[in-house]
C-alpha cells in the first residue's frame, strides 16, 4: 500500500476516535447535568456509575429518562422531603415528564429498535396529559398508545411496556370500544404473569371487570396470584370468591411445588447446598398441612441437606409432626419412619411425649422407651397417644404382658374412646382371649354412632375436631354450622388431614352437606377458621 | 416511477428511521404514525438492498440467491411476499 494512503487511512481513523470520543463525552456532560438538575443521584445512586458504563450516549440519555419517569411513577419520594422542596419538586412534576418524553422522542429515530425510548415517550406522555386532565388524553390517544404499542411490540418480555399499557386501559375503560377492551384483557392475562404488576392492576381490572367470572379468567396459573386474590376477597367479604380463589391456590400450589423442587433438586445436584437449602425452608413454611401436600413435604425432608434450622422453620415442622401423630394414630401415618425421624430433629425442642412418639413411630422403641422412663410420671393426657400406639407395637411383636402394662398406663379420659378398645381388641386377639374379645366388640360396637351432637367437638386453637366411629361406611355426611360470624365466614373442612370442603357460611346457621367416602374406622373431623371469624360446627350425620 | 424506486425514496425520506441489529434482524420506525415493522435478516437485507438503489425485482432476487444460498423459486416467493408487506407497512396512506 502506498505510504500516502496509509497515513491518511490513520488519519481518518484517529479523526473518527476522537469523534466517538467527543460523542461520549458531550453524552455523558448531558447525562451528568440532567441527574445534577433533577437530584436523580439521590434516589438512584448508581445511575452515575451506570451512565459511565454506556459508550453510547443514546443509552445514556434514555436511562436517564427512565429514571425520570420512575420519579413520577411513583412520586412517595417527595413525601420524604422537607416541606419546601417537596414543594418544588411536585412543581417540577410537569418538567420532569416533559423532559422525559423529549428525550424519547429524540431518541427513538436515532434507535429505531430501542424498546425504552418510545416506553418513556408513551409512557410520559401518558402520564402528563392523564395529570394534566389534557383533552387530547382521549381525542388523541395516539401520542401515548403507539408508542407504548411499539415498545410492546419490541419488547414483549420487558414488563415496562404491558404495565403502563394495561395500566392506561385500565384507568379508561370506560371510554374503550369493544375492541379496545378485548385488547386489553388480553394484555392483562400477559401482564399478570408478573408479580408485581399483578399487585398493581388487580384491584383496577376486578373493579372495571365485566363479570364476576370473566374478572378471573386472566388470573395467571401462579400461587402468588390466587394468595393475593385471597386477601382482597377477604378484605371485601365476598365469600363466593373467596372460596373460588383458594381452590385455585390449592391447586396452583401443588404444581408450583413441583416445579420448584425439581429446580431445587438440579441445583443441589450442582453443588449450590446453601441456597437449596434456604429455598427449601422456605417453600416448606408455605405448604398447608393437607395430606394433599404431604409428598412435598416428604420430599422438602429427603433433599433438604443437614444444618441447624430457624425457629419459624422448627415450628413448621413440629406442626406436620404433631399433625402425623394424629394420623398414625388412626393407621394412616403419612412418613415413614426416616422421614418421622428426619422432622423430628428439624422440629427441635419438642414436649417429651412427642419425642418419644416421634422415635416409637421411627422405629426406635429403646429411644422411646429411654425417654417415657425419664419424663412420663404416670398416666396422662399427652402421653396417651404414645402408650396406645407403643401397646399396639408391642402386641404386633406378641410381648403381651408389656403390650397390657402399656394399656395401664392410658389415661382413663381415652377409654371411653374406640381408639383405646381397638387396642385392647387387638390385645386380646393375640392372647386368644375370647372372653376379652367379645366384651371389646361389644364395648366397640356401644361407641359406634350415626350420628354426634354438637358438644362432641372439642375446641382448638384454629377451630374444632370431632373424632367419629361410623356404625357404617357411609357416602357422605352432614354438618349443622350453628352459630357462624354475622357477616359470614370461610372455614375448611377436612377428614384425616384431607380437605374435603372450603364452606362459607352466608348465614348465622345452616347445614352443609358434604359426599365424600366415609370410612367405618375411627376417622377424625376438623373444622378449620379460614377467614371472616369464627364457626361453630353443630351435629353431625352420617348421609 | 416503480414501486421499488418509490420505496427508496420513503426510506430515504425524514419519516423513516431504521436499525440493523448485531445479527442481522432490524427495525423500521414511521415517525408520523409512531409504528415499528421488525424484521427478519431476509427483509432487512432486502431493505438495504432497495435503499440502496437496487431497482428492479431480478436485481433483488439474484442478491438474495447470492447471499442466502436459496433456490430462485424460494427466492421469488420470499420476495413477492416481502415486498407486499413493505408495501403495505411503509407506504403511507396519502401515497397509495
Amino acid at each position: 500500500m502506498k505510504r500516502p494512503l496509509v497515513i491518511a487511512l490513520c488519519s481518518a481513523g484517529i479523526v473518527l476516535a476522537w469523534l466517538d470520543h467527543q460523542s461520549y463525552a458531550a453524552g455523558q456532560a448531558r447525562a451528568r447535568e440532567r441527574i445534577d438538575r433533577y437530584s436523580l443521584g439521590e434516589r438512584y445512586p448508581e445511575l452515575d456509575a451506570e451512565i459511565r458504563r454506556r459508550y453510547d450516549p443514546v443509552a445514556a440519555d434514555l436511562k436517564v429518562a427512565q429514571a425520570l419517569l420512575n420519579d413520577e411513577l411513583d412520586r412517595s419520594w417527595i413525601g420524604r422531603l422537607p416541606e419546601e422542596r417537596a414543594r418544588l419538586e411536585l412543581e417540577r412534576s410537569a418538567t420532569r415528564l416533559e423532559e422525559a418524553a423529549a428525550i424519547g422522542r429524540e431518541a427513538w429515530p436515532l434507535r429505531p429498535a430501542s424498546w425504552q425510548a418510545p416506553m418513556v415517550l408513551g409512557g410520559a406522555t401518558y402520564l402528563s396529559r392523564f395529570r394534566d386532565r389534557d383533552p387530547r388524553f382521549l381525542a388523541d390517544r395516539e401520542g401515548w398508545e403507539q408508542p407504548l404499542s411499539a415498545a410492546l411490540d419490541l419488547a414483549p418480555a420487558q414488563t415496562g411496556p404491558t404495565r403502563f399499557l394495561a395500566a392506561a386501559y385500565l384507568g379508561n375503560w370506560a371510554s374503550l370500544d369493544a375492541e379496545r377492551r378485548a385488547t386489553t384483557v388480553d394484555l392483562l392475562g400477559r401482564a399478570f404473569e408478573d408479580r408485581q404488576t399483578f399487585q398493581l392492576l388487580i384491584r383496577d381490572w376486578l373493579r372495571v371487570a365485566p363479570s364476576r367470572s370473566r374478572a378471573l379468567e386472566v388470573i395467571p396459573e401462579r400461587p402468588w396470584a390466587w394468595q393475593i386474590l385471597q386477601q382482597h376477597f377477604s378484605t371485601a367479604n365476598d365469600w363466593e370468591l373467596y372460596v373460588r380463589a383458594r381452590r385455585r391456590w390449592y391447586e396452583t400450589l401443588a404444581t408450583d411445588l413441583d416445579l420448584a423442587l425439581d429446580e431445587v433438586a438440579r441445583q443441589l445436584d450442582g453443588g449450590e447446598q446453601r441456597q437449596a437449602r434456604s429455598r427449601l425452608l422456605t417453600l416448606a413454611q408455605g405448604i398447608p398441612r393437607s395430606v394433599d401436600f404431604v409428598p412435598s413435604l416428604r420430599r422438602i425432608i429427603e433433599l433438604l441437606p443437614p444444618g441447624p434450622v430457624g425457629s419459624p422453620s422448627a415450628e413448621t415442622f413440629a406442626g406436620w409432626l404433631d399433625w402425623s401423630f394424629d394420623l398414625c394414630l388412626r393407621d394412616k401415618c403419612p412418613f415413614d419412619a426416616a422421614a418421622t425421624s428426619r422432622l423430628a430433629r428439624l422440629a427441635g425442642d419438642l414436649p417429651a411425649d412427642q419425642r418419644a412418639l416421634a422415635a416409637l413411630i421411627a422405629g426406635d422403641l429403646p429411644r422411646a422407651e429411654l425417654i417415657e422412663r425419664r419424663f412420663a410420671t404416670g398416666p396422662h393426657e399427652d402421653w396417651a397417644p404414645y402408650h396406645l400406639l407403643k401397646a399396639e407395637h408391642q402386641t404386633r411383636a406378641h410381648r403381651l404382658e408389656a403390650a397390657e402394662s402399656s394399656l395401664a398406663n392410658v389415661v382413663s379420659s381415652w377409654r371411653e374412646r374406640p381408639r383405646y378398645w381397638i387396642a385392647v381388641h387387638a390385645l386380646a386377639a393375640a392372647g386368644d382371649d375370647s372372653e376379652r374379645l367379645a366384651r371389646t366388640e361389644s364395648e366397640l360396637e356401644r361407641l359406634r354412632r350415626t350420628s354426634w351432637a354438637a358438644s362432641a367437638w372439642t375446641r382448638r386453637e384454629d377451630g374444632f375436631e370431632l373424632e367419629i366411629w361410623p356404625s357404617t361406611a357411609a357416602a357422605g355426611l352432614s354438618l349443622e354450622i350453628t352459630g357462624a360470624a354475622p357477616g359470614g365466614s370461610v372455614a375448611e373442612i377436612f377428614l384425616n388431614g384431607k380437605l374435603l370442603e372450603i364452606h362459607r357460611t352466608a348465614r348465622s346457621s345452616g347445614i352443609v352437606r358434604i359426599e365424600a367416602p366415609i370410612p367405618s374406622g375411627v376417622s377424625r373431623l376438623a373444622v378449620r377458621f379460614q377467614t371472616g371469624g369464627s364457626v361453630h360446627p353443630g351435629a353431625v350425620q352420617l348421609l | 416511477m416503480s414501486a421499488l424506486r418509490e420505496l427508496a425514496e420513503l426510506l430515504a425520506s425524514d419519516r423513516y428511521s431504521r436499525q440493523t441489529l448485531s445479527d442481522g434482524t432490524g427495525v423500521v420506525l414511521d415517525l408520523h404514525s409512531m409504528r415499528v415493522l421488525s424484521l427478519n435478516r431476509t427483509g432487512m437485507f432486502v431493505l438495504e438492498e432497495i435503499a440502496g438503489g437496487a431497482g428492479d425485482f431480478d436485481t433483488l432476487e439474484r442478491r438474495l440467491v447470492e447471499v442466502f444460498e436459496v433456490d430462485r423459486d424460494v427466492a421469488d416467493s420470499d420476495l413477492r411476499d416481502l415486498l407486499a408487506q413493505l408495501d403495505r407497512h411503509l407506504r403511507p396512506p396519502e401515497a397509495l
